[in-house]
């Protein structure tokens, strides 16, 4: 234990160090999440357990259950003016379509061939199948994210409590759309509701095909000009396949949350 | 109760700085097995270290106790933890396999780029050739597995490219431990300085890019601030619940005291004699003087080492050396600390001040679910 060296001296002065202690630290120290965890279901779930009145002081306000569709799939032509859409049989839209990323050149403005409720009521069989249910209230929670010049805004469109894991079924009025790079807002979004709400959001869209790339917008004609572009058969065909690509979306959504370890895996639910 | 099993002082290297009595002493599984009935009546969970010499070359005594263990487990529903400390040179896919069975944590002592200027075979021939599939296999079946250097004064310029290659090679979980028995200088300190400012860089880099590590010195000396008090007591305490068992079955208060029988406080048949056990602990509690009066005493290791043998008396000692090295490494480590924090970094304010982020860690490294 000797080495002629070294003697033991004590360290008289030492000036304690500019970072806090456990007990010192701030409230809201842990209040960002690392990077790498906001990303991260399993995380968020996990997150929302611990600590989500602790590190939030945020408290679930809830609202209506998102309105449920009975009907089956079928062809639906409408144009997006909320409040205000109609199906063609009559049926109005009691929440907004959507439009999908694969949109190009002219706007927000697309054949729905699958009704919003339509779109919810797929997602969340197929979630609850899996074992999501959304039987819970939404949260009116709302994300938001820093754009230029704007600020874009999100809500959630399904809610699973146990799990927190929101489903998010985005508008995408936001008129800095075409000039984000794609899936930044998205990325900035969950980010947000993560860190305000350990909520873990995924984005699904409905995967309406834009008809009118390229075309002025005549709003009374619209519906005629969509009416006359398809035919009935061409919408149920449309349909089958929109509904394809959306369940496609949700099981890549549950195979991630499989490899995230929030659902087991899959041999272990379907023995 | 933990306990630390030697179960052999052989080894199949000579390394320069090793501080076991190498021999031929072999503990049998019938000695393990009572070590484990020892540490059970302390209550669980019980973490065995399998130790040595090298204790792979004991791999059915390291099989027969983990079997032994397990079937109290399945019958009591007693915990248990199993861990080893190995060079790596026994490594093979069947225990690997075995290892992972039974959730047996590996401790892998490698010195990177210093590793054949101290750890070689005892006819004097190189070991880091032989290591070098040893260590993928080994991330393969435990990518958390430990990363153990030894600093070593004559290898002390390659501080940095030691972690640099332990990181590179795929380790997250790092220590560098100094040997404090070497004949260290002054000048190899200056150096050692000059080493850790280097280390505290990348550590600060890897940090902010998010890349999730632990590298002692650095994350143990934080911790002793953001602990406050409680550092060396929960130091203290570890060490305490931590004794070693002898090849012959002697129970020591710590691996540093093997071999010194006036240091035994029981054996696995008799038990452990809790009042000579309290005896050490009580010992090791006082401080020295010179300690009282040191600003950073708090936050210094001496608690986990600090007792030893001075000529026929039981006596507080500490290394002169690893005062020095706390008095070196603890301003390094707060400056650090001090960035990371200023500059917001999430990832360091959990990991130091999140307490329940061993938990988070291992659930996003998916641990839980496999």
């Amino acid at each position: 234990m000797q080495n002629k060296h070294f003697t033991l001296s004590p360290m008289q002065n030492y000036t304690p160090p500019a970072y806090p202690t456990r007990t010192t630290a701030p409230p809201a120290a842990l209040k960002k999440l690392p990077m790498r965890w906001a990303k991260n279901a399993a995380m968020i779930v996990c997150l929302g357990a611990l600590s989500i009145g602790a590190l939030t002081g945020c408290a679930a306000q809830p609202t209506e259950p998102a309105a449920r569709c009975d009907d089956g799939i079928h062809g639906v032509v409408g144009y997006p003016q909320r409040d205000n859409w109609y199906a063609e049989d009559g049926r109005k839209f009691d929440v907004e379509v959507r439009t999908h990323w694969g949109g190009s050149g002219a706007g927000p403005f697309y054949v729905a061939h699958l009704t919003e409720q339509e779109a919810l009521e797929i997602i969340r069989n197929r979630l609850c199948q899996a074992g999501i249910c959304f039987d819970a209230p939404v949260p009116d929670y709302v994300a938001t994210a820093e754009v230029p010049a704007e600020e874009a805004t999100a809500a959630l469109s399904l809610f699973d409590e146990r799990t927190r894991q929101g489903i998010v079924f985005p508008a995408t009025s936001w008129p800095w759309y075409w000039e984000i790079p794609r899936g930044e807002i998205e990325d900035k979004l969950q980010q947000d509701f993560a860190q305000q709400f350990q909520i873990s959001a995924t984005f699904m869209y409905n995967p309406t095909k834009s008809m009118c790339d390229g075309q002025s917008w005549d709003w009374e004609a619209y519906p005629t000009l969509i009416e006359q572009t398809f035919t009935d058969a061409e919408k149920q065909e449309a349909g089958e396949i929109l509904k394809g690509r959306l369940i496609d979306q949700i099981d890549a959504f549950l195979d991630h949350l499989r490899m995230e370890g929030v659902l087991l895996p899959i041999e272990e639910t379907h023995p | 109760m933990n306990l630390t099993l030697h179960l052999t002082n052989r080894c199949n290297l000579a390394c320069t700085y090793c501080f076991v009595a190498f021999g031929q002493l072999r503990m049998t599984a019938d000695t393990a097995k009572r070590a484990v009935d020892v540490a059970v009546t302390k209550g669980s969970p019980t973490g065995i270290l399998f130790y040595g010499g090298e204790p792979l070359l004991e791999r059915d005594v390291i099989h027969q106790t983990v079997a032994y263990a397990e079937e109290i487990r399945k019958k009591t529903g007693h915990q248990f933890f199993y861990k080893i400390t190995t060079n790596g040179i026994l490594l093979d896919e069947d225990f690997l396999q075995f290892a992972k069975s039974v959730n047996l944590t590996i401790g892998f002592s490698h010195d990177g780029p210093a590793q054949d200027d101290c750890r070689f075979f005892s006819d004097g021939s190189p070991s880091s050739g032989v290591l070098a599939d040893k260590i993928p296999l080994l991330l393969r079946y435990q990518p958390f597995a430990i990363g153990m250097g030894v600093l070593d004064a004559s290898v002390v310029h390659k501080a940095t490219d030691m972690v640099k290659f332990l990181r590179r090679s795929g380790f997250r979980y790092m220590t560098l431990n100094l040997n404090y028995d070497a004949p260290w200088t002054q000048a190899d300190f200056e150096t050692l300085g000059q080493e850790y400012e280097k280390l505290a860089k990348l550590y600060c880099n890897w940090t902010l890019d998010e890349q999730k590590f632990y590298l002692s010195p650095f994350d143990q000396k934080i911790l002793s601030h953001v602990k406050g008090a409680a550092y060396n007591i929960d130091r203290r305490n570890m060490s305490q619940n931590q004794p070693s068992v002898a090849p012959d079955g002697t129970i020591f208060p710590g691996s540093r005291y093997v071999d010194d029988p006036a240091f035994a406080i029981g054996d696995v048949w008799a038990g452990i004699d809790e009042k000579k056990q309290a005896f050490f602990a009580q010992k090791g509690a006082i401080p020295l003087d010179a300690c009282n009066a040191c600003a950073i005493q708090s936050r210094c290791n001496y608690a986990y080492d600090m007792l030893a043998r001075q000529g026929d008396a039981f006596a507080i000692d500490i290394s002169p050396v690893q005062c020095a090295h706390e008095k070196l490494l603890t301003p390094i480590a707060d400056r650090l600390a001090e960035e990371l924090y200023h500059r917001g970094s999430a990832l360091f304010m959990h990991k130091h001040y999140n307490e329940m982020f061993p938990f988070l860690s291992a659930l996003e490294e998916g641990v839980f679910t496999g």
